[in-house]
């Protein structure tokens, strides 16, 4: 492999670098996708629960939010929960349209052809019901059947004047395309042994092994290469032995994650790039975003078991652009999500109680529902991934360093958020036990290589390339100028299969 | 079930009684952990801590501590035995009734910071083995993750979503 060409390079197997390798090698390009993580094997790993996380070697800064990604052929996505929400056409316009956060150079109307092109490619499921949502097609696939949790939240959304929606989910809802149906076995976090949850390892790494991409798992980039005029000519990368080769072509993708991409590219230096790649304007690895997530319980008269399906079934937008005088800026999506089981999980997780109190709220554990919160944050400059000055990985290099603390906003808007949970679950006919939290990890990292038409105040441009090295391409969550306040693997395939669309018609051309 | 546990502790009774051997204070730890066990998920049926699937699957876990971690955590179970004799002369924590279980676990956890430690490791343990036994799964109302078996009952399908 040493020496070899090709058209083009993509770092990391996510969300983003699975649809770009499937895109451009189903366009006849030569191909080259290097992930450091493992390729589980689906039917074997995840049935028989093998599919055990590598560390990602990141270091939190004391109190600092522990922000988490996965390393594997499908990234995090292989472990996720399958909500496949759009983003809504005010997020792309926040500092125009609300005075905060900062304009996204593209328009959602630009990324709505992508989002459509994942959404069919992944079988995505759902209803076009969704009032906030800008008017779009039919999805490919129905809404999954709505549990009866899902019944009571929404009754109770409905008495206080909202408008719930089935939550759109990367969950075959029927057979599609050659893969079968959810059997809502509730493993989705553990990785789907069925086949019918849309993470890339099933859908687009399959396609592009089809078109003839070249694809590696555990291999670790350690650096991109540039030339002395400055543009990239290739990487160095380690394969599963340790042994080190170098791969050559004038265009290298980097999809390897919020967490992540900082550290390689300040480490990727060269003689135009002192500094490292993409660091002109001393915002690499800055205003690193993470949603305002937490969970809130409440519980019902009768069983609804939270605990069986998938996640995912019924949201709540009502409050998405904000509540005018609340102390926060932006707004948050509520869903049901599923209640962990089996029990001792819940109990583990969630309670510190013993004796009777503990019995008596778990003999309630098959009429509690679980909501979850993901609301926006705020871009804070002080949020952000740096080299660690002390710790290396095991090849010398300077582990990823994360630092992200809450601002009050964040703190007021999950506060907002678990207000309106309580008053819609209350309304739908839930008792006066309830359970919240926030989290103190995410599974959503964004920022750190953001977005922009100013060189000054960006990392890459509108269609991810990166504004002082040619041929330096980013295209996953990193590039997101605001977080939004729904889920983001969508968007980020979306964005991908947009930048992947560009390269190949500027080819063309 | 019932059977097994019974000639185990018997067996062990009589190994134990022999002096110098670890075995009785082993097997009196375990007591120990069960009674504090059924202080700490008391459930409806007084000796589901004696014998049940649950119990056997905390004896199991207990027994696959590392010594260690066992040594520290056994403390804690001296520490309830001790406070026993002072509640009531002579009295051991396994003879106590549940009331008298409770009200002693929560004073020593009120007054000292080494069983609260070593209580706070004991709980998961305990409450781990129960919620994932099948008596927990009928408890909680919880059915297996493994195959879908359909909503619940009374659940209307409609589609109010069209």
């Amino acid at each position: 492999m040493a020496g070899m060409k090709y058209d083009a390079i993509v770092v990391g197997l996510g969300a983003a670098g699975s649809v770009v390798v499937e895109d451009l090698s189903g366009a006849g390009w030569k191909v080259l996708a290097l992930e450091e993580g493992p390729w589980y094997n689906p039917f074997r790993d995840f049935a028989e629960g093998r599919a055990k996380r590598i560390p990602t070697g990141i270091v939190y800064e004391k109190n600092s939010l522990r922000p988490n990604m996965v390393k594997a052929v499908g990234g995090s996505m292989v472990f996720y929960a399958g909500v496949f929400f759009r983003m809504h056409e005010n997020d792309f316009r926040t500092r125009t349209r609300f005075g905060c956060g900062s304009d996204w150079p593209v328009s959602y109307q630009e990324l709505a052809p992508f989002y459509k092109k994942v959404e069919v490619f992944s079988g995505a499921s759902g209803s076009n019901t969704n009032i906030f949502e800008a008017p779009r097609e039919p999805y490919p696939n129905p809404p999954h059947p709505v549990s009866k949790g899902s019944q009571y939240f929404a009754r109770g959304a409905r008495a206080l004047g909202c408008h719930p929606a089935p939550t759109p989910m990367s969950i075959l809802s029927r057979p599609y395309n050659g893969r079968p149906a959810c059997t809502y076995c509730t493993m989705c976090g553990q990785g789907c042994m069925v086949g019918d949850k849309s993470s890339p390892e099933m859908t687009y790494i399959p396609a592009a092994i089809k078109h003839g991409a070249d694809i590696r798992a555990n291999h670790k980039v350690l650096t991109i290469e540039t030339s002395n005029t400055g543009r990239v000519t290739g990487v160095v990368f380690k394969d599963q032995d340790g042994i080190r080769h170098k791969a050559h072509s004038d265009l290298v993708i980097l999809c390897g994650s919020a967490l992540l991409n900082p550290t390689l590219l300040m480490r990727s230096r060269g003689p135009a790039h002192p500094e490292g790649l993409g660091a002109r304007s001393g915002l690499l690895g800055k205003y690193l975003m993470c949603h305002v997530g937490g969970r809130y319980m409440a519980r019902f008269p009768e069983p609804v078991n939270g605990f069986m399906g998938i996640s995912g079934g019924v949201n709540v937008q009502d409050f998405y652009d904000g509540a005018p005088g609340a102390g926060f800026h932006r707004g948050y999506t509520l869903y049901v999500s599923l209640l962990p089981g089996p029990p001792a999980l819940f109990a583990d997780w969630y309670l510190e109680n013993w004796g009777e109190e503990l019995v008596a709220i778990m003999n309630s554990y098959n009429r509690m529902i679980r909501l979850a919160v993901v609301g926006e944050d705020q871009a804070h400059i002080t949020n952000m991934v740096t080299p660690d000055p002390e710790l290396t990985d095991e090849d010398g290099f300077p582990r990823p360093r994360v630092v992200y603390r809450r601002t009050e906003n964040e703190l007021n808007l999950f506060s907002n958020a678990i207000d309106t949970a309580r008053k819609i679950c209350r309304a739908g006919g839930a008792d006066d036990w309830e359970f919240f939290h926030i989290s103190d990890s995410s599974a959503h990292p964004l920022g750190t290589c953001r977005m922009g038409d100013d060189p000054d105040k960006s990392v890459v441009d509108r269609w991810g390339a990166c504004h002082d090295v040619p041929g330096l391409y980013i295209c996953d969550g990193s590039i997101f100028p605001t977080s939004a306040a729904v889920n983001p693997a969508l968007t980020i395939m979306a964005l991908a299969s947009r930048t992947a669309h560009r390269l190949i018609r500027k080819r063309g051309s | 079930m019932r059977r097994r546990v019974f000639i185990s502790a018997c067996g062990v009774a009589l190994i134990g009684s022999l002096p110098g051997n670890s075995a009785n204070t082993d097997m009196d730890d375990l007591q120990i952990l069960l009674a504090l066990a059924e202080a700490v998920v008391p459930d409806k049926d007084p000796a589901t801590w004696q014998s049940s699937a649950a119990a056997d699957e905390l004896a199991s876990r207990w027994r696959s501590l590392e010594d260690s971690r066992r040594n520290d955590l056994k403390t804690a179970l001296r520490m309830l035995e001790s406070e026993a004799t002072k509640f009531e002369e002579g009295k051991k924590f396994v003879s106590l009734d549940k009331k008298q279980r409770t009200a002693l676990v929560r004073g020593l956890l009120g007054r000292s910071e080494d069983f609260a430690s070593n209580f706070w490791q004991l709980r998961p343990l305990i409450v781990r083995s129960f919620y994932s036994s099948k008596l927990g799964f009928e408890r909680t109302g919880y059915r297996s993750t493994t195959q879908f078996i359909g909503y619940p009952e009374h659940v209307e399908l409609a589609e109010i979503w069209e």
